[in-house]
């Protein structure tokens, strides 16, 4: 397997009313091609901002972060964005999309502004169509945002980051407004998206979402604290179990 | 409400959270306030000092009902007739010297070259009150120091402190401007003549030549209990080179009034957009605020409490605003009324008074529209509100266009579909952007008319290559009414000769006007007759009927048929040499000239004997039928061999005559700079406040991979396209809107039934279109780069 992100002593600090908070501090880790990896830690230990910086989304304040072998620190703002379109997939908390587009308008927006592929729109529709088919929402298609509910907005938002096709999908407590029904729903899709080869990196609080993962960062005031490998072959109980109590050894 | 001193704090509180974490939005609502006060209170303000300008102004001066003015300086005969007239109660007598700009010049070159009877006049025998600039009234004037009113300041440049001098005969004595002085009589852009006022000695020095004797006439100021009585009475008056009822004269500031009109216009367009934009910003701040309200409505507060705390928010925000616009508006309204107010003498002593009541209605005005705008607090419930106001149920689709089907690029289409998607939104700004350019366009067609050769035949003359102003000529021809003919056709012939000379043959002819004694039924006045010997009678431009065939008959401007309730086909007399000559109207027609109040004569009519009143310039059909550059070529020509700056073309002549094209376009520029200023303010405050508003999604569309470049493109492209949209509508409906608004205007001129206009396409729909389109794109682009300052990994501090 190639490494697809290698973080080393990465460090982000904010500076808050004249005081310096060093939210990461030295932070060192790599994800693997095909790894389906989940973020886990206390409110404030900074899985957020982990997740942001080493998609390029923030600047970090120091260290390396290499993402399929390029320094993105090195990368202008706009070179960064042409990353992101076109090589990461980003999936939020609260289902962000236009207001003013559609429910497939929003999924193919992003492949309408790539140059990645060269196709018609007809061609980059019927993809976004497929996706949504895929994802079992091609209901809700011409839909506005907000005639449809929480669970469905949350799997277009995942067509959306899948559209165009690319090397990681970043997900920030993906689950996080959705029932548990919805929940399990969304992480299913992802589950499948992983075993089809997406390279995935999440942030949750949920056990059970990070039980579907095949590895789990424990991230306490900046620092990885433990890392656990979940054994894919044992059954989802089994696997939810032993991260229980490798969390709680962790202090979780 | 009932709170107590607990639910007190935490309402301070809440508001001073408010103010401080939406102080974006609340500054762009502090600023349109700001904004439509100042409007309000300057355009009321001029509003009321325009509509009462004239009046106030003749109150002030202390005019008279009724004015001759006379080439005889010896007052007996004049002073007989007066006083026999029953209907007159009272005159007043100034002695003026006639001059013309040859009799004036400044480091031996011409003091101003203008083509109108210029007046010297001892103060000590002023009349009139007559004002300076800051509106004194001139009661007396130092010896070597001379105050000029009218046009003469404006073409010369001449500054206080400057010198010139005055010849007359062989006095010639040099003065110092002390000043601009507003003439209620002679200083209107119509009368045009400028009005020299001395200290007497320098005044007396000056008459006592035996030249200058012969050109002092009077002025006559006459208070008449009945004036039409009193024109009938004085109509046989001979040397009358001027007569006019306070009424008459009252048109002659048309120029004033239109630019006060059109003023009126663009403060009214300006209040409109200021309310417009205010009215939805409120809006949007507040759509903004509904989880908040939500919030407060989920833990029990009651719905006035939660208006209350917006209504005392924007009433805060409006007293503000309200005092900063009212101390604005006063320099602001100074400024739109400048042109009109540096002739004229305007009330207004009761401004502040009204500035702040127009300020008091705009902070009324906007407590109601935010009620209005909270009334939707009453009817959401707690989650409704929570959800941004949004309750659910949908009935319009949002999305018309779909990024599927469309052939249009993310960046253009996501501009394109927000501006469909919020109709009323942008549809406002469209509508203040369409109006204002609008406004540009109207003005610009009005100033492009009068400075075209389109309005040539309400002058009263046939198009002719070239005119040449000779006043000297027109003078000495003005002398004995029986060698009149004879001069001018003198003139005529030198004329051609000299053309002719140079190489440029051509035919000449000239309008002469006559004051001729009209009667039908009991009415009985002067009326002013053109008549032009070289031209035919059909060469000219009548409304209704037929022209003039035979020496008997007559054509009639409207207003004179109307004065003498006459009608096509009537029969009316005219006294010639007091011989009684009846004619036959056959046509009515529409002019310019005498506004409005003039006739014309058969080309045949016998005017042997009578006094010329004036003539217009002599004008030049070459033989060889050149083109316009040719023209312009010859028209230099022609300047150089007379030494003369007075030859014009036929749009140039228009121009000169009505005087109102420069006045016209210099409020244009006005409106320009105005409706850019607006244009800017608006692009940059909506702008503003969009961002602010589409914090979540600019951060969202950074997240998906759109760069910095094509969000500000975005951003930009909405206002570029809404630019675009209200430029097309201008121009669609400037046409239609220029004749409807400005027709009225020139009704009151004398062209009662409209005019055709001067469209210049290049200017109307190319160059302003493009100049206000660039200045919206320019400023939607530069506060657009404040969505640099959005992150990417801002969606996750988004509530």
């Amino acid at each position: 397997m190639e490494k697809i992100l290698e973080v080393k002593d990465l460090c982000k600090t904010y500076i808050v009313n004249k005081r310096q908070n060093n939210v990461l501090r030295n932070v060192d880790f790599t994800v693997e091609e095909g790894e389906m990896v989940a973020v886990m830690g206390p409110s404030g230990s900074g899985k957020s901002t982990l997740l942001y910086t080493v998609s390029g989304m923030d600047r970090m304040t120091a260290g390396t972060v290499k993402f399929c072998g390029s320094d993105i620190s090195e990368l202008k703002d706009d070179e960064l964005a042409k990353l992101r379109l076109d090589d990461m997939g980003f999936i939020f908390q609260q289902m962000y999309m236009l207001k003013n587009l559609t429910v497939l308008d929003n999924v193919i927006l992003p492949a309408c502004k790539s140059e990645k592929r060269r196709e018609k729109r007809s061609e980059t529709a019927q993809r976004g169509r497929d996706l949504l088919r895929k994802l079992g929402i091609q209901d809700i298609a011409d839909n506005d945002i907000n005639e449809v509910s929480g669970g469905q907005l949350q799997r277009a938002c995942i067509c959306r980051s899948m559209i165009n096709s690319p090397k990681m999908i970043f997900a920030d407590e993906p689950t996080g407004a959705l029932n548990r029904s919805s929940s399990e729903e969304v992480m299913e899709e992802l589950a499948k998206l992983n075993e089809d080869g997406t390279t995935i990196m999440l942030v949750t609080h949920d056990a059970k979402v990070a039980a579907k993962c095949t590895r789990v960062l424990f991230i306490v005031d900046g620092n990885i604290k433990g890392e656990y490998n979940i054994d894919t072959d044992s059954s989802i109980r089994e696997r939810e179990r032993s991260l229980n109590n490798w969390l709680m050894e962790m202090g979780w | 409400m009932r709170t107590n001193k607990k639910g007190d704090t935490m309402y301070l509180n809440i508001l001073k959270k408010d103010l401080k974490r939406k102080k974006t939005m609340n500054v762009i609502v502090l600023l349109f306030v700001i904004l439509s006060a100042m409007f309000a209170a300057s355009s009321v303000n001029n509003i009321i000092a325009v509509s009462t300008g004239i009046d106030y102004f003749y109150d002030k001066a202390g005019m008279s009902d009724y004015f001759i003015i006379t080439l005889d300086s010896s007052n007996k005969g004049m002073e007989e007739l007066l006083n026999s007239v029953p209907s007159v109660t009272g005159f007043r007598r100034e002695r003026s010297i006639f001059a013309d700009r040859t009799n004036f010049t400044r480091n031996g070159e011409r003091l101003a070259d203008y083509n109108r009877a210029m007046f010297l006049m001892p103060a000590e025998n002023a009349e009139l009150n007559y004002f300076d600039k800051n509106n004194e009234v001139i009661k007396a004037v130092e010896p070597g120091k001379a105050y000029i009113s009218g046009k003469v300041p404006f073409v010369s440049g001449i500054a206080e402190g400057d010198r010139f001098k005055v010849k007359l005969g062989e006095i010639e004595r040099e003065f110092e401007y002390a000043g601009y002085v507003k003439d209620a009589f002679l200083g209107s852009e119509f009368m045009g003549n400028s009005r020299f006022i001395l200290n007497k000695t320098d005044y007396e020095a000056i008459a006592a030549d035996e030249r200058a004797k012969m050109s002092e006439g009077s002025i006559y100021y006459i208070d008449s209990s009945d004036i039409r009585a009193t024109e009938n009475a004085l109509s046989d008056v001979g040397g009358v080179i001027f007569s006019g009822s306070k009424d008459t004269m009252r048109l002659t500031y048309v120029m004033s009034m239109i630019v006060a009109a059109l003023l009126l216009i663009v403060s009214v367009c300006l209040i409109l957009a200021a309310f417009v934009v205010l009215k939805f910003t409120i809006g949007f701040t507040l759509e903004e605020e509904f989880r908040e309200i939500g919030v407060m409505k989920a833990i029990g507060i009651k719905n006035s409490s939660i208006r209350g705390l917006y209504l005392v928010k924007y009433l805060g925000i409006s007293i503000v605003g309200a005092l900063i616009g009212f101390i604005l508006s006063l320099p602001f309204g100074d400024m739109l009324l400048v042109s009109v107010s540096e002739t004229m003498v305007l009330g207004t002593e009761n401004s502040v008074f009204v500035a702040l009541i127009c300020c008091a209605a705009v902070v009324g005005i906007i407590i109601l529209f935010c009620r209005s705008s909270t009334r939707r607090i009453k009817k959401m419930s707690p989650i409704d509100a929570v959800r941004n106001g949004q309750t659910g149920e949908r009935f319009r689709k949002k999305s018309i266009m779909h990024l599927g089907k469309s052939r249009l690029g993310a960046v253009p289409f996501l501009a394109l579909n927000d501006i469909i998607s919020s109709p009323r939104q942008y549809g406002t700004i469209t509508a203040v952007f369409a109006i204002l350019t609008m406004l540009v366009m109207i003005l610009a067609n009005t100033a492009n008319t009068l400075n075209s050769d389109k309005l040539l035949f309400l002058l009263g003359t046939t198009k002719s290559d070239l005119y040449i102003t000779l006043t000297n000529d027109a003078m000495e021809a003005m002398g004995d009414p029986y060698t009149t003919d004879a001069k001018i056709k003198d003139t005529l012939g030198r004329l051609e000769k000299t053309l002719a000379d140079n190489g440029i043959p051509g035919k000449t002819h000239v309008e002469r006007m006559y004051n001729v004694p009209m009667t039908f039924g009991d009415q009985r006045s002067s009326v002013v007759f053109q008549i032009c010997p070289q031209t035919r009678a059909d060469d000219y431009v009548y409304e209704k009927g037929v022209a003039p065939v035979y020496a008997d008959e007559i054509a009639l401007a409207q207003p004179v048929a109307e004065q003498f309730g006459a009608k096509i086909g009537d029969t009316v007399t005219l006294t010639v040499n007091g011989e009684d000559r009846k004619c036959i109207i056959t046509a009515l027609f529409q002019s310019f000239g005498q506004l409005g109040k003039i006739g014309r004569l058969h080309e045949n009519f016998d005017t042997n004997g009578l006094s010329l009143s004036n003539v217009y310039s002599f004008q030049i059909d070459f033989d060889d039928d050149p083109d316009e550059a040719e023209i312009e070529r010859r028209k230099e020509k022609i300047k150089e061999i007379y030494d003369t700056d007075d030859v014009f073309n036929a749009a140039e002549f228009v121009n000169d005559c009505t005087g109102a094209a420069d006045t016209i376009a210099a409020v244009k520029n006005m409106v320009l700079i105005i409706t850019l200023i607006i244009v800017v303010l608006i692009a940059v405050l909506m702008e503003r406040s969009f961002i602010s508003r589409e914090k979540a999604e600019t951060a969202l569309m950074k997240a998906v991979g759109f760069g910095s470049g094509a969000v500000i493109a975005h951003h930009t492209a909405r206002f570029a396209i809404v630019a675009l949209i209200s430029s097309v509508i201008a121009a669609a409906l400037c046409i239609p809107l220029t004749k409807l608004a400005i027709d009225p205007i020139m009704g009151i001129m004398g062209a009662v039934n409209g005019v055709g206009y001067e469209i210049r396409p290049l200017e109307i729909f190319g160059i302003y279109p493009l100049i206000i389109l660039a200045i919206t794109i320019l400023a939607a682009f530069i506060t657009s780069l404040y969505t640099k300052t959005i992150k990417s990994s801002d969606t996750a501090d988004i509530e």
